[in-house]
């Protein structure tokens, strides 16, 4: 279980498409660790509902064309498809009280040299400090 | 080793075959004659979204209903749709149908809105969504009593916007069409609803349902589901509404 809750918060982290080039974190003063946890995994869980909706198919005798069309498809549906996964992880944790902060560099590179369990633990330790570590994004 | 074979082609067949959904029950275009006593009825108006790019030369005013609400079988104790998620042990019996997607077959046309009449199985429902937009987060669930009909009232869409989020100007979507899919990404946000007895200057209920039937809905707010319809989720009231007006509140 704990396994799956780490592996969400890590891919929300680094799948995020804000957080491709720079990762964002959420904040809540002094939640607790339970609530952390637990909000984090309904929200991943619903972020991970999303779905890749089929996109308009146009004919063309041309090989090339079509080609490039299924090429360029590709490649804007699964951007659409990470947009959403994002926007369903800002809706619900701003549900939930938290706040996006945009992580620093310094930070992003502690949490990549860290192991799974300690890596959870830092999340938790940044999410419920009294002040965030980093530029509060719009909600 | 030719009845295996046959057993082998028998399963690949029946796997290949497409099993048929339990039957929806499709939008009532006309009042029925008579209210089937074995079925519940829904009545809801749709407020027609205001054409953004209506000042363009020759545009609508009104944007077409190209979705709508989806309704949900909800099994309130345990706080999902049935049969999935938490109700995941409470299915709905063979042919009775999950959900009731949104199928646009008005009863009555008004300048600004559509009138709708379904006709589903009676129990406990949930606005599961509307358009590309699932209501997870907290919605609407209502008990629909068989023989009668509940009337939703009007019902009104609109985008939910983050902070610093906004709709595309004309100016964007020419941008976006000569960038093709080297364009930067749109804002996207989810719907949120409002629901509203009807009233005078609404489309009024049809003359042909028994007055007697027809009752307002009930609704119990703060009903919470998993994402099933794989779009975007927000609360029915709007998460960004709710905190815009809490900021708006504050000193």
């Amino acid at each position: 279980m704990k396994r799956i809750i780490t592996g969400a918060i890590l891919a929300a982290l680094a799948a995020s498409p804000a957080a491709a080039a720079d990762p964002i974190y959420f904040h809540k003063a002094g939640v607790t660790r339970e609530a952390f946890v637990a909000d984090f995994d309904e929200c991943a869980g619903l972020a991970r509902g999303v779905r890749e909706h089929a996109q308009p198919y146009v004919y063309s005798p041309n090989l090339y064309t079509t080609l490039a069309a299924a090429f360029f498809a590709g490649l804007t549906s699964g951007r659409e498809q990470r947009y959403m996964a994002d926007n369903v992880l800002r809706t619900c944790m701003a549900d939930k009280g938290y706040r996006r902060v945009q992580a620093t560099k310094a930070v992003t590179k502690e949490l990549k040299g860290l192991a799974e369990r300690e890596r959870i633990d830092r999340l938790f330790a940044l999410a419920a400090e009294p002040e965030p570590q980093g530029g509060i994004l719009p909600r | 080793m030719r009845k295996t074979t046959l057993a082998f082609a028998c399963a690949a067949l029946c796997a290949a075959l497409p099993v048929a959904p339990p039957a929806a029950a499709a939008p009532l275009k006309k009042v029925p004659a008579a209210l089937n006593p074995a079925k519940a009825y829904l009545l809801v108006e749709y407020r027609l979204q205001a054409n953004p790019f209506a000042g363009f030369p020759g545009s609508r005013k009104t944007m077409p209903l190209q979705g709508g609400l989806t309704f949900a079988r909800y099994d309130a104790a345990a706080g999902d749709v049935r049969g999935l998620g938490r109700a995941s042990a409470n299915p709905l019996a063979a042919g009775q149908a999950q959900r009731e997607l949104f199928s646009n077959k008005p009863l009555a046309k008004g300048d600004t809105t559509r009138l709708f009449l379904l006709e589903v199985d009676p129990g406990t429902w949930v606005v599961e969504g509307y358009a590309n937009t699932a209501f997870s987060l907290g919605s609407y669930s209502f008990d629909l009593a068989p023989g009668t009909v509940t009337d939703l009232g009007v019902v009104e869409a609109e985008r939910d916007w983050a902070e610093e989020q906004r709709r595309m100007t004309s100016g964007d979507v020419l941008l976006s069409a000569m960038a093709g899919p080297f364009a930067g990404h749109a804002d996207m946000a989810p719907l949120r609803l409002t629901f509203r007895p009807r009233a005078a200057g609404d489309l009024p209920v049809p003359a042909g349902l028994p007055a007697d039937r027809v009752r307002p809905v009930a609704f119990t707010p703060d009903s919470k589901f998993g994402d099933y319809l794989g779009g975007l989720v927000n609360r029915i009231e709007g998460v960004n509404a709710r905190l815009r007006a809490e900021a708006a509140k504050a000193p």
